[in-house]
């Protein structure tokens, strides 16, 4: 399809636009990051897109190298903060996908579960929230209160519904004639699974993966409530970077901020050529 | 004479000598007062810090309250019934006055207790603004996660309710912590301290803060030639700190340069914190003062009173940051460190951390000034009047498997010469509040002396804030309410209206008759002074 010049000049500008505003956020905490504190609350003229005196004085700062002992508010450093972020979303999205895929393939298969997907559903009807008095409580007696393990098994079960739709939906468009064919070869049940239906679904199972770590990783409320002292998570932790001698130490978030997008940026990287199989996994319908 | 057992003369003599010296001399050198001051300690004294200029000041005798805490928390860890590890809930930016040496060559406060005592102090650090939503979940979860929780005061009565902290009445008859002592105990004695640790007459909190709202101003701006002239040109008297409203008004608008990255005034106006400042207003209404409720418990705000207080309150965003409803108070310290505004009122200690050497981010050291709040000429004089608002407080927990031994820790903490010596420590969020805390050189020295004797002139200025059953409710409802009329989604009439008829209903659910008995404890508690106009 041919289109006309100013149209296309259009489409593209449009397009750097939508861009360059999506991209502030983020290179305003790159450029952050970066700025020394006598830079981080700048207005007026001072007030410079990059930093004038570029440091990693913020990043010491978080792993405790504090230039200043009168800097209140550090009291632990990051490390504890970003394993116990690691630890609790890499499980819990193992715990949500291993369920999750095992479930809907189990109902887009053999049509059984009955309930199953309503009472998943439902998993999402209300907020995280509503639940998580009797949710505290319940960790409570079993121990399980600030726990990685805890944490994992929480953001496993918030996370379940999507891994389940998700999965279910790209299992609903694979073609069973493939698995019969094995089926009839001579393989079993499981092995057609594990060697035919899963290889298949890398894509399906890397941008499902994908999502779910992004939900795990962001989380606040949940690890705020689940975690007191030893498995606080970066967005807590993050939460009490502010100090009376500086306000919030807007240094020291963008840097830590800078260190959690980390993982999420070499996820995607890493399922890159998955990804935009799994996305449109199933669009066209045959 | 057997030969083995014989001894020279000069033997004899030398050994005798000896036994002589030894035997006289050893229970001069073993006396107490001597082993006393081989620690450090002044004569008489028990315990305290030591190793520094001015260490006897925070140091105790076994008849003072901290004594009685120390030896009494001795005598339980030997009989077993006390804790290895007491465990205290405390916000993040506090922990540094409890475990940061200060001054240099002084111990930490925690240090201290643990040596003098041998019980453990553990801190678990909580989120700024996150320490009644922990408290509860520790409540309702039955988690015990800590034996002490330190909260804002005004939340003693929920939790009191809840049964998740200890009545310490018992404790307080046995360990007689003298928080009344007229020369060094709390401002207004029995009433100050009914007000800050007490709920329906009982001791349910021990205060481990000052948080009097008090107010700021730039002395090199006041102090410019060039501003004053222009202001004198333009408003017909002279710059000064401003003593009335009216005042506080003109001069944040005159001073109000956004293009310069200059504010007016920028006390808070953020949900959780604005309220402290339409409280403020609010209050100077009427002399001595205008009241939240009668004593029969009937709501007074939504009133014509009521309703100039809001319309004040909105009409000051004008000299605000555009930014002011999100503001809290970390952006505002950072502007003011910043150099961002003119006035501002804040936490008692802006001056401690802005107005420091040791902050190279400040640009406003050496030029910040203290003044009382800005009030109202009523009936010829001049009602003046601050706001106490967060000030954390430490309960024990009925979680805790021993509530004497915490009880002592708190006894310690929050006497006058322990709560002196820390507060006067830069690491924290502790604000002075006792009459030895406004006197002590240290705490003068680091909060520095023109802006103590403001803060204790506004001390005797403060109301309290709603500290009633229910005072949760009752503060979500009008700080709603307020912020819808920042925000021009209700008028300042609908706003009050709308405070009044929720404020009913939470009575009604409460209990009035519980409601009346507690608005009667608080209304004590409320300040008489009036200024010369």
């Amino acid at each position: 399809m041919r289109r006309s010049l100013p149209f296309e000049m259009f489409r593209y500008a449009m397009i750097l636009l939508i861009v360059a505003i999506s991209l502030v956020p983020t290179l305003w905490m790159l450029s952050m990051a970066f700025k020394p504190i006598a830079e981080w609350s700048a207005t007026g003229p001072d007030l410079t897109w990059w930093p004038q005196k570029p440091t990693l004085d913020n990043f010491r700062f978080i792993f405790g190298q504090s230039s200043s002992d009168l800097i209140v508010s550090l009291d632990r450093t990051a490390v504890r903060p970003i394993l116990s972020s690691l630890l609790s979303a890499i499980f819990g999205t193992l715990i949500a996908m291993s369920a999750g895929t095992a479930a809907a393939y189990g109902l887009s298969r053999f049509g059984k579960g009955g309930n199953l997907p309503l009472a998943l559903i439902q998993l999402r009807l209300f907020p995280p929230m509503a639940v998580m008095i009797p949710v505290m409580i319940m960790w409570s007696f079993l121990g399980l209160i600030d726990n990685w393990v805890g944490l994992s098994v929480n953001y496993g079960i918030v996370t379940l519904p999507f891994a389940f739709w998700l999965m279910k939906t790209f299992f609903d468009d694979m073609p069973r004639e493939i698995e019969d064919a094995a089926l009839v070869e001579g393989c079993t049940r499981l092995r057609v699974f594990l060697k035919i239906t899963l290889p298949m679904m890398r894509p399906a199972l890397a941008s499902s993966a994908l999502f779910v770590f992004i939900l795990n990783w962001s989380d606040y409320l949940i690890a705020l409530l689940l975690t007191t002292r030893s498995w606080v998570t970066i967005p807590v932790y993050m939460a009490s970077l502010s100090s009376s001698m500086t306000g919030q130490l807007y240094g020291a978030k963008a840097a830590l901020g800078l260190i959690a997008a980390i993982p999420p940026v070499i996820l995607g990287i890493a399922i890159q050529k998955h990804l935009v199989r799994g996305l449109t996994f199933g669009a066209l319908k045959e | 004479m057997d030969k083995k057992n014989a001894v020279s003369r000069r033997a004899f003599l030398s050994s005798a000598t000896s036994a002589g010296v030894v035997g006289l001399g050893l229970p001069l050198y073993l006396r107490p007062g001597r082993a006393r001051a081989a620690t450090g300690l002044a004569d008489g004294m028990i315990g305290g810090p030591v190793g520094f200029d001015g260490a006897e000041r925070y140091q105790y005798g076994p008849d003072t309250p901290e004594g009685r805490a120390i030896e009494a928390a001795k005598a339980l860890k030997a009989a077993g019934k006390a804790l290895e590890r007491i465990v205290l809930g405390l916000s993040d930016g506090s922990i540094g006055q409890i475990t940061q040496p200060f001054p240099a060559g002084a111990p930490s406060i925690k240090d201290l207790w643990e040596a003098e005592t041998g019980i453990i102090l553990d801190i678990v650090g909580v989120p700024n603004g996150q320490e009644f939503t922990k408290v509860m979940q520790d409540i309702s979860t039955k988690g015990g996660a800590f034996d002490i929780y330190a909260v804002e005061w005004n939340r003693l009565g929920d939790l009191a309710e809840t049964g998740g902290i200890v009545n310490l009445d018992e404790y307080v008859a046995a360990h007689k912590p003298e928080w009344d002592d007229a020369e060094r105990g709390y401002v207004g004695g029995a009433n100050g301290v009914n007000l800050m640790n007490n709920y329906r007459g009982s001791t349910y909190g021990v205060s481990l803060d000052g948080d009097f709202q008090t107010w700021n101003h730039r002395t090199d701006l006041f102090g410019d030639p060039n501003e004053q002239k222009a202001f004198a040109d333009k408003f017909g008297y002279a710059l000064a700190p401003p003593k009335t409203w009216k005042q506080h008004d003109e001069i944040a608008g005159f001073f109000h340069r956004p293009d310069q990255g200059l504010f007016g005034s920028t006390d808070l106006r953020n949900q959780g914190w604005g309220y402290t400042n339409w409280y403020q207003r609010y209050v100077s209404m009427a002399s001595p003062n205008q009241f939240l409720f009668n004593d029969d418990g009937t709501s007074l705000i939504n009133s014509d009173n009521g309703v100039a207080a809001t319309n004040e309150y909105i009409a000051s965003l004008a000299h605000h940051s555009p930014d002011a409803i999100s503001w809290s108070w970390p952006e505002q310290y950072g502007n003011f460190a910043g150099a961002g505004a003119a006035m501002t009122c804040a936490f008692s200690n802006l001056p401690k951390f802005l107005d420091n050497a040791g902050n190279e981010g400040s640009k406003v050291t050496g030029k910040i000034g203290s003044h009382l709040p800005p009030g109202r000429e009523i009936d010829g004089g001049l009602i003046s009047r601050s706001v106490l608002w967060l000030n954390l407080s430490a309960s024990v927990s009925t979680q805790s498997a021993h509530p004497e031994a915490a009880y002592l820790l708190l006894q310690w903490l929050g006497s006058s010469r322990i709560y002196s010596w820390m507060t006067a420590n830069p690491g924290g969020y502790f604000d002075p509040f006792q009459l030895s805390n406004f006197a002590d050189p240290l705490v003068r020295q680091t909060y520095h002396d023109y802006h103590m004797d403001v803060v204790r002139e506004t001390v005797k200025r403060t109301v309290p804030t709603i500290n009633y059953p229910g005072a949760t409710a009752f503060h979500n409802a009008l700080d709603e309410n307020l912020v819808a009329a920042l925000t021009k989604t209700k008028t300042a009439e609908q706003a009050m209206a709308d405070t009044e008829s929720e404020w009913k209903k939470i009575a009604r659910r409460i209990g009035e008759d519980k409601l009346v008995e507690a608005i009667k404890a608080n209304k004590a508690a409320w300040p008489s002074v009036i200024d010369p106009v």
